[in-house]
């Protein structure tokens, strides 16, 4: 009988407690692979930013705008090879907790910014051509079942219309954006329909005029270095009327990211305390095993084998479960993503669970079992032979 | 029928220590980290659901789920809402109701990790303060005067934002302004900044208003109110009393925290009665003739069943105590976040109320009952020759 044989039977010596340490470390797994695809979706925006992307904002807040005069301005800073208004647009289709983000943009231009979100080039051309047209993530199409050509009413929280009707948008185009930093279950629309609902609004004075656009999304030549155009742009509206506050497209992601304040932290302990937890509880189990596994060890020894060998046994039964358990935690946990995205629309649209965490999940459970097993395994390998024997018979 | 004494079951626990700690932390860390998600709802919704009042009333926008985002014109609007009949008067007949301007600004942190986004807050002076009375205060230094660039800040931003001591100056775009005291609120406006609303709209180039707040007449139903100036033909606005606002307003983290500690806690919890049953386990099956001869000796069926049982209630109580040891420390632990209605930054703390701490314990003790229940029946089940045969 071969020794991985031993092993097998071993650990079917006791089913239940086999099976429930297995269903333990796939949970524990299963857990620190989410709280641990939280914290990387949160930094994953910032680092797949491009490098060639500046976003102009007021440094006042997020809720000051900058006059539309700004544009022209911003293009004839050096170094600048496009700019592109974003202006955020508060809305819901038909239920507020159907939440997304929505903005309105110069598309022609979007487009040009954003190489990585594709599109197909006949839908691209509708777009343009189509005032009332917009792009959706295709994500976001799929949650509400839309098709090319259909009619999306969209309300508006900010954009209100008397008698509150909504706003209605032709689905032109579909996205799919291949970075993390934009996520799929955006609404991009004309920014020129935004300016045409703007007008009705300020005749009846509700928002200020000079308020117009809240992001400039600025674009940088080849072979000119951000920051040089950063300094430049803000030196411009230094006084005013809107003072700017210009930063690469990475500082732009982190600073919504930051918004969560220590959050990633306490998830950070929480997976902590989750893997101490299945680490204590692998040494309890492949203590006993241990304890229960003395006069085998002793029949083995007297029979002549290594005196390493049961301990060694013992390691390995206790990775094979725990590791067994851990990649089955890990992959579901991947699995679960799509699920858990639609859960967490509002605040991690584009949550993921990346290889590398897939991956560290899996050595973690190997390595927890073989940690756990390695004061029990120790502790049979030391035994005397003789003293286990004469035990217990 | 007589029972298997108390002391054994102790004195068990005690010979097998290794077991019985490492089963009690599992269920420990578990009930902790149950413990420490509620702490922290704990802290955020006694920090918006429990203030404001019943008799003052915020107007806003129809459709405006927070300040941020509504808009009421001035002083067309504003004028028109402040003679409304439920408004409550002031000795001298004045309405008791202010328009007030409300934006997140982007100012620097003190740890020098860029900046964060606070609320600043324009009031009519002073109207504004009366309407809020003793729950508003000021602390250090002196209100702002009315027509002036003086601004209070609230004490928790003292020391998280540049620039807040007295005496020290702001810049609101590209308008100074002086900070000429510290106030105290006991709820939401604890961590804003307040000035002159004229001053600040001017600085900011706002010529609107965010909200009308007002103290209401004794006996007034909002709820009646609120659908009379829902289809208002002249100024239709959305009406609730300041409780209710900041009750909704929890909500924008409340569901994230309630899924995080809904899914982390019945994870977790699932994840430490495999643990406990896993020990249970073990421990009845290394004592199978320590059962059989218990039988031997004359004890039934049940009291070995609740022998067992007990056994995993004390390690699931142990483990409970020790979670909420563990738990302790992060009360009154200052933490910040962000209200995603209006992306200001909001300063809470860990609350580990009584409650938390005897539902933690609770909880571990259910935890332990549940991992021990399978292995004490099985146990109970014993046939006393053989397990006396048995190893």
């Amino acid at each position: 009988m071969s020794l991985l044989k031993l092993v097998h039977r071993n650990l079917w010596r006791h089913p239940v407690r086999t099976s429930l340490t297995f269903a333990f470390s796939a949970l524990a797994l299963f857990l620190f692979v989410f709280l641990t695809s939280v914290v990387t979706t949160l930094a994953a925006a910032t680092k797949a930013s491009a490098t060639n992307r500046i976003a102009v904002q007021s440094a006042a807040s997020l809720y000051v705008y900058m006059p539309e005069s700004y544009r022209a301005k911003i293009e004839q800073v050096p170094g600048v090879e496009s700019t592109c208004p974003w202006v955020w647009f508060g809305g819901y289709y038909q239920d507020p907790s159907n939440f997304f983000a929505q903005f309105a943009v110069d598309l022609a231009t979007h487009l040009d910014q954003y190489p990585e979100a594709e599109v197909d080039p006949a839908q691209r051309a509708e777009l343009l051509a189509d005032r009332q047209g917009c792009l959706v993530g295709d994500e976001l199409a799929d949650k509400f079942g839309w098709k090319v050509g259909d009619k999306i009413p969209i309300l508006s929280n900010i954009y209100t219309v008397e008698g509150g009707k909504a706003w209605e948008f032709t689905l032109r185009a579909t996205y799919h954006s291949r970075k993390p930093n934009i996520d799929n279950k955006t609404m991009f629309f004309h920014w020129d329909y935004l300016k045409e609902m703007r007008k009705a609004l300020r005749a009846q004075g509700f928002e200020a005029s000079g308020q117009d656009v809240g992001v400039w999304m600025t674009k940088v030549k080849d072979g000119f270095d951000p920051d040089a155009v950063i300094a430049a742009i803000d030196a411009l509206f230094e006084a005013g009327p809107q003072r700017t506050r210009t930063q690469t497209e990475a500082a732009f992601q982190a600073q919504f990211a930051s918004m969560l304040g220590n959050v990633p932290t306490f998830l950070g302990w929480i997976g902590g305390a989750v893997l101490f937890a299945i680490f204590f509880s692998v040494m309890n189990t492949a203590g006993m095993a241990g304890r229960e596994r003395s006069r085998d060890a002793g029949i083995l020894k007297a029979l002549g084998f290594k005196d390493r060998l049961a301990g060694g046994m013992l390691l390995l039964e206790s990775m094979a479960v725990v590791g067994v358990g851990g990649v089955t935690g890990a992959v579901s946990a991947w699995l679960a993503a799509p699920a858990f995205r639609d859960q967490f629309a509002q605040f991690l649209p584009n949550y993921f669970v990346g290889t590398p965490t897939l991956l560290l999940g899996i050595a973690i459970a190997l390595f927890i079992g073989f940690a756990g097993g390695l004061y029990p395994a120790a502790r049979l390998t030391r035994l005397r032979t003789v003293t286990v024997l004469r035990q217990e018979a | 029928m007589r029972l298997v004494p108390l002391r054994y079951t102790t004195r068990s626990l005690v010979v097998r220590w290794s077991p019985s700690l490492f089963s009690a932390l599992g269920i420990g860390l578990t009930v902790a980290v149950l413990g420490g998600v509620l702490a922290l709802r704990e802290g955020f919704s006694a920090l918006l659901a429990d203030t404001g009042t019943d008799d003052v009333a915020v107007y806003l926008r129809p459709g405006a789920q927070s300040e941020g985002e509504s808009l009421v014109r001035y002083p067309v609007d504003t004028n028109i809402l402040k003679t409304r009949p439920e408004v409550a008067l002031d000795a001298n007949g004045t309405p008791l109701a202010a328009a007030e301007s409300y934006l997140g600004l982007k100012l620097e942190r003190t740890n020098g990790t860029g900046t964060t986004i606070v609320t600043v807050r324009g009031v009519e002076i002073p109207t504004s303060m009366a309407i809020q009375g003793a729950r508003w205060r000021v602390v250090e230094g002196r209100g702002p005067l009315p027509g002036t660039n003086e601004v209070v800040v609230g004490r928790p931003l003292t020391s998280r934002i540049k620039d807040t001591s007295i005496g020290s100056t702001l810049t609101f775009n590209v308008t100074p302004f002086q900070v000429v005291g510290i106030f105290e609120n006991d709820g939401a406006y604890a961590s804003e900044i307040w000035g002159d609303v004229d001053r600040i709209c001017a600085a900011l180039e706002r010529p609107f208003r965010q909200r009308l707040v007002a103290k209401l007449k004794p006996g007034t139903d909002v709820a009646a109110i609120a659908a009379e100036l829902e289809s208002d033909k002249r100024v239709p606005v959305k009406v609730q009393t300041e409780k209710a606002y900041f009750a909704a307003q929890t909500t924008a983290l409340g569901g994230v925290l309630a899924f995080l500690a809904g899914i982390l806690t019945s994870l977790m919890g699932a994840a430490a009665v495999l643990g406990a049953v896993n020990t249970m386990l073990a421990a009845v099956g290394a004592r199978t003739r320590e059962v059989g001869i218990l039988m031997t000796v004359g004890y039934r069926r049940f009291p070995v069943f609740f022998c067992f049982l007990v056994e995993a209630a004390i390690i699931g109580l142990a483990g409970g105590v020790l979670g909420a040891l563990l738990v302790l420390p992060f009360n009154g632990l200052q933490t910040s976040t962000t209200n995603w209605n209006t992306f200001t930054e909001i300063a809470f703390a860990f609350r580990v109320t009584p409650k938390i701490v005897l539902t933690s314990i609770s909880v571990a003790l259910v935890l332990g009952i549940l991992g021990g229940t399978v292995p004490a029946w099985r146990a109970s089940r014993l046939v006393p020759t053989a397990a006396l045969r048995r190893l």
